[in-house]
């Protein structure tokens, strides 16, 4: 042992890497196009990878500054979060300056209220109320054209140049907001140039704070919606904090203290979502060039098989021929590295470029996903040459003794395909057992840490099993549509195997991506049907609370059904992902809340589908008080039913029990918002979804008024008008209307925008494994040299010669979509189970076939584009030059 | 070392009594059958037979390639035998040098890096391993091709440049296979003069196989093998030239 220990490290001493650099480095030399081919593989999926993770490092710094710009650079703010705007009594300023840490206080009225753009359209604008006395916001924000008003009072209002520009406002124009019977009539006096990007996702508008307070009826106490505190430098912000908490629940137990880093803490949770997208998107890209690097290093051991016995029979050990091929596939990652980190900027310049809004803050370099591309592109490497090494330190010394290599073996790998079909079924194992068999914690996490790693590594093993049963099956079909013998094709793939099928698993990994996102995201979206009775509309106010006289008015307006009116009272109104994030989500309620309603209207208008109990009878439970009707995913989620009960965290009144009268079929929306939410929030989000009676919602949440409305509109032929005059009359009260069947179709369509956009990450690694294609061809076209000698010599054409490359290539093709679509289908079953054991969400699988044919189109095309060039290039060769060159390499 | 007599101790290859059977479908093959070869230090031993006599198998076994299943090899006083792989490539790098009839050559590397191999193996990078590799090409006649991979070089050229790798680690003997089996006659002859100048020379220990009495006529003995049997063995000298062999060679074989 120590003997062995001694003669390793003395050889590693003297030298032994000049061993390993020689032969590496020749063996590029050599191969230039395959070692080209496979480094721009790598260096292709790195920079996805230092792109993607960049890019959203730059996003979320730009979300960070203007976070900064809107809130301020303080160190802590002090808030009540309600429906109700303001809250913060004013009466604490003076309490909080005596702080001795304090350095500064900004109040502020923050609110979201409706402007009317030039077109009479209501547009959602964020309502700012400040004192430009003690505001540092005029400071850090220029007027473009006109100034800062100068008081805290009058009515003089800024806008950013977006809403200016929507409004057609110049400064010096006077405008109105507010509702038909109560109009703030304001003088435009300076424009402020925002970043665009924020501009366009934030609207705002600048007013003296009193007149804000007026505004939003928060004048009498005055409060406040915002504390903005500065600290001396030399204070401690958790100190403070804490000091302060005790006396603001005394004031009020809604007050809350945050400090700023908690502000930027809860954006990165906001952000997560796209976080985690963008390292997807790399390691999938990553995946396939894995896969390549592995077809790479296959052929490079095949046809080296001679060399290597020889080495073996000179005196090489077994260690040295294995760490030879790892070593290869580390120099490898190792320059795709290099070229790709510096690929990736280019990227990230070329985007900076055409999406400057997004990049306000420049390029910022995310470290994480550097050492993400650097620990992936080792790992790939190691585990894509691991079989290649454990093959060639099998080689057999005594080959170096045969006048001519022995031929690859035929042999469909059955005990690898075995072991395939095992980690395969692993995922299936994890979710299909009965319910509470695997804890859901465990289900979650085993899916993506063994169940997708095992169904991806499985039908890569699998593969040499597709490529003798396509080739069998489909060879004889696919020869004639070439205009090709049989005989001509037979073998052609299964004479590589592991060559082949690191090929087709590389194609296979865009597709089943593809096929994954687009079946889950599109099966989701199928389940999530409206009931056959459902409000036409939806009434929103972008403002203060509409009391009773307000709901009453809104009664008589004109279009809107009388008596079809319901107040849909919001428990909660934390904020959901407002901007930089997922958009869609930022199209969904926050749907940590509790809708409270009149159940004898809300079930009248909506006709909901109740899985327990109905409709009746939780009209009359929920009248009774502390009743709710829960949605069908909770129910699966949590087991709880008809008659359970379940606590609630009210506002007012701490821990109450709720007993549950009804389960209902949700329209879905939560389960979307959730998607892009997963963990630990989840079970807050479902259990946001409660349907309650107002009553509750006022006593136990504190509710006292009401911002969202169900509707009808008046029945007539000509409905899409009626909705227009409608948001224009409820524009004029500060309202926004939506069509229901609009907003839901929007979100499709957002929707289906965002799942063509993550599905990019499927199409970007189909374009890396099209890098594979050409590898494997040349490889192909380069072992058979001297058989298509033969065959020009006896007759074949050039143009035939082309049309059984080509032919290959088809065929290396369909194995690589059969794969796709194997390993799709399998993981997004696997994703609608996990769907109905996490989420509770289990609809129908929907497939959308158009999507899938696009899939399977762009794997043929890239593989026969790929193949072009090795066919045209070997179909121009000149026989005898075939002959030479294949005997040479004999 | 155990059971190994002095005459065996100091030969640098004794074969004692081998038999090496193969399974060739459902029969059994006894491809050498009891075969016992002394070579004594400086020797050049043609080792002559018809195709499926045994001769291959015999270098195989004396490369330390596969095992015999009776009977042992010794080279330089050890038992290759009882060796495990690792001690046993270790063996085979430092005292055996291997020639290929297909010359076996990398063909990514210079004709100078494929003479240095072995020494790359053994973690020798040092300048004595660059004069020893200088001086091989300079003695085989290739300092001018050093640089050139052996595609650019012709067979007579890249056997030598074969040979030259086989000799670098001073190994006890040289097993050359079939050496001149891929090339012309004016190439051949250059080889095997090579080879029995190493011999002649330089006390080299050099065994052949060899179907071709004329390339067996450089070495200074020849061995007869016949259905896995040595037939006879007869010094060189004592027969006129190639054909003289050749007319031995077949009195052997009837």
């Amino acid at each position: 042992m120590d003997e062995r220990r001694g003669t390793k490290a003395q050889a590693c001493r003297d030298g032994l890497p000049m061993f390993f650099r020689k032969l590496t480095f020749s063996n590029f030399r050599v191969h230039r196009v395959r070692a080209v081919l496979t480094i721009s593989a790598i260096a292709l999926a790195v920079s996805l990878v230092v792109s993607v993770t960049s890019g959203f490092e730059s996003l979320r710094s730009t979300a960070h500054r203007f976070l900064a710009t809107i809130m301020g650079t303080v160190d802590a703010n002090i808030t009540r979060p309600s429906a109700e705007p303001g809250g913060v009594p004013e009466t604490l300023l003076a309490q909080l300056k005596a702080d001795p840490a304090v350095r500064n206080i900004t109040a502020r009225v923050e609110e979201s209220i409706a402007l009317m753009d030039k077109a009479g359209r209501p547009m959602r604008a964020e309502f700012h109320g400040l004192d430009p006395r003690n505001d540092n916001i005029t400071d850090r924000t220029e007027c473009r054209s006109g100034r800062w008003f100068t008081s805290d009072d009058g009515y003089f209002a800024v806008l950013d140049q977006v809403s200016a520009e929507a409004m057609g406002l110049k400064v010096g124009d006077e405008f109105t907001i507010g509702s038909t019977d109560e109009k703030f009539h304001l003088q435009l006096v300076g424009i402020v140039q925002k970043p665009q990007i924020m501009a366009m996702f934030l609207k705002s508008i600048y007013v003296p704070l009193r007149t804000a307070q007026r505004y939003l009826k928060i004048d009498n106490p005055a409060s406040v919606t915002r504390l903005a505190i500065d600290l001396k430098s030399k204070a401690d912000g958790s100190a403070f904090a804490e000091r302060w908490r005790e006396p603001l629940t005394r004031t009020d137990p809604r007050l809350k203290i945050r400090l700023q880093s908690e502000s930027s803490d809860e954006m990165d949770d906001h952000l997560l979502g796209l976080q985690i997208l963008s390292y997807l998107g790399g390691t999938v890209s990553m995946l396939a060039a894995t896969f390549i690097v592995f077809s790479a290093q296959s052929m490079g051991v095949a046809e080296r098989q001679r060399t290597l016995a020889m080495m073996r029979a000179i005196g090489c050990y077994r260690w040295q021929i294995g760490w030879l091929v790892i070593v290869e596939g580390l120099v490898l990652a190792g320059v795709g590295l290099v070229l790709g980190v510096g690929l990736g900027f280019l990227w990230l310049r070329l985007l900076a470029l055409r999406f400057d809004a997004f990049f306000a803050t420049g390029i910022q370099l995310s470290w994480g996903g550097l050492l993400f591309a650097c620990v992936g592109t080792a790992l790939a490497a190691i585990l894509a040459s691991l079989l290649p090494s454990i093959t060639a330190m099998r080689v057999s010394p005594l080959e170096a003794m045969n006048p001519l290599a022995r031929p690859m073996s035929r042999r469909t790998p059955l005990l690898a395909a075995g072991i395939g079909l095992v980690l395969a079924s692993l995922d299936a194992g994890l979710l299909f057992l009965p319910r509470g068999t695997v804890p859901r914690d465990i289900q979650l996490y085993g899916h993506f840490i063994i169940g997708l790693p095992g169904i991806m590594i499985g039908f890569f093993l699998m593969a040499p099993l597709f490529v003798t049963l396509f080739e069998m099956t489909l060879g004889p079909i696919i020869a004639p549509v070439f205009g090709l013998k049989f005989a001509l094709l037979r073998q052609q793939l299964s004479s590589g195997i592991w060559r082949a099928a690191g090929t087709c698993a590389a194609l296979m990994v865009g597709l089943a991506i593809l096929l994954v996102m687009q079946i889950s995201g599109h099966s989701m979206l199928q389940g999530w049907q409206l009931p056959t009775k459902f409000p036409d509309i939806f009434i929103f106010s972008a403002g203060s609370m509409l009391d009773a006289e307000d709901q009453a008015k809104l009664e008589n307006v004109q279009g809107l059904v009388k008596g079809d009116v319901m107040p849909i009272a919001i428990a909660s109104t934390g904020l959901g992902s407002r901007f930089f994030s997922v958009e869609l989500a930022a199209m969904m309620p926050d749907a940590t809340m509790f809708f409270g309603v009149d159940p004898d209207k809300a079930f009248r208008m909506m006709q909901l589908d109740f899985r327990q109990g109905s409709a009746e009878e939780a009209s009359r439970l929920l009248k009774l008080g502390r009743h709710v009707v829960v949605t069908q995913e909770f129910h699966e989620l949590k087991g709880l039913g008809l008659g359970d009960k379940i606590t609630l965290d009210t506002t007012r009144n701490g821990k109450q029990e709720y007993t549950i009268a009804g389960v209902v079929w949700s329209p879905g929306i939560d389960v979307i918002v959730s998607q892009f939410d997963m963990g630990a929030q989840f079970d807050q989000r479902t259990v946001g979804s409660l349907f309650g009676w107002i009553e509750d919602a006022k006593t136990d949440f504190g509710v006292t008024g009401v911002k969202l409305f169900a509707a009808n509109l008046q029945p007539g032929v000509a409905k899409e008008q009626i909705l227009t005059g409608l948001q224009k009359e409820l524009g004029k009260m500060g309202l926004f209307a939506g069509d229901v069947r609009h907003i839901k179709a929007r979100i499709i369509q957002t929707f289906q925008k965002l799942l063509l956009m993550v599905s990019t990450v499927a199409f970007a690694a189909m374009g890396v494994s099209g890098l594979g294609v050409t590898n494997t061809i040349m490889a192909s076209v380069r072992s058979r040299r001297w058989q298509f000698g033969v065959l020009r010599s006896i007759g074949l054409t050039r143009f035939q010669l082309l049309r059984l490359v080509m032919a290959e290539a088809f065929l290396l093709s369909l194995v690589g979509v059969g794969l796709g679509l194997a390993a799709g289908f399998t993981m997004a079953i696997s994703a609608k189970r996990l769907g109905a054991n996490i989420l509770g969400n289990n609809p129908p699988l929907a497939v959308p076939w158009p999507m899938v044919m696009l899939g399977m189109g762009i794997i043929v095309g890239i593989s026969m584009l790929a193949s072009l060039w090795p066919a045209v290039h070997v179909a121009r060769s000149r026989p005898l030059a075939l002959l030479q060159a294949g005997r040479a390499s004999a | 070392m155990r059971g190994l007599t002095k005459e065996v101790l100091m030969s640098p290859l004794v074969i004692e009594n081998v038999t090496k059977r193969f399974v060739q479908g459902d029969r059994e093959v006894v491809a050498l059958d009891g075969v016992s070869l002394d070579v004594k230090q400086g020797s050049f031993v043609a080792i002559m037979g018809a195709s499926g006599s045994g001769k291959s198998t015999l270098l195989h076994l004396m490369a330390g390639l596969t095992h015999c299943d009776e009977g042992r090899v010794v080279i330089n006083g050890q038992d290759i035998g009882q060796m495990n792989d690792r001690k046993l490539t270790l063996f085979r790098r430092r005292n055996i040098g291997l020639v290929f009839q297909s010359f076996n050559l990398i063909p990514t590397l210079t004709a100078e890096e494929n003479v240095r191999l072995p020494l790359m193996l053994d973690g020798q990078n040092g300048p004595a391993g660059t004069d020893k590799v200088a001086g091989l090409m300079e003695s085989f006649g290739l300092a001018k091709r050093r640089h050139h991979r052996p595609d650019a070089m012709s067979g007579g050229e890249q056997q030598r440049v074969a040979i030259g790798r086989a000799l670098v680690t001073d190994p006890a003997v040289i097993l050359a296979d079939e050496p001149t089996g891929n090339l012309d006659s004016s190439n051949s002859s250059s080889v095997c003069e090579l080879l029995r100048d190493l011999s002649r020379t330089h006390g080299r220990t050099i065994i052949m196989v060899t179907h071709e009495p004329s390339v067996a006529a450089y070495a200074s003995e020849v061995a007869v093998l016949k259905d896995g049997k040595l037939i006879a063995r007869f010094d060189t000298a004592s027969v006129q030239g190639s054909q003289g062999l050749a007319i031995r060679y077949q009195e052997c074989l009837r």
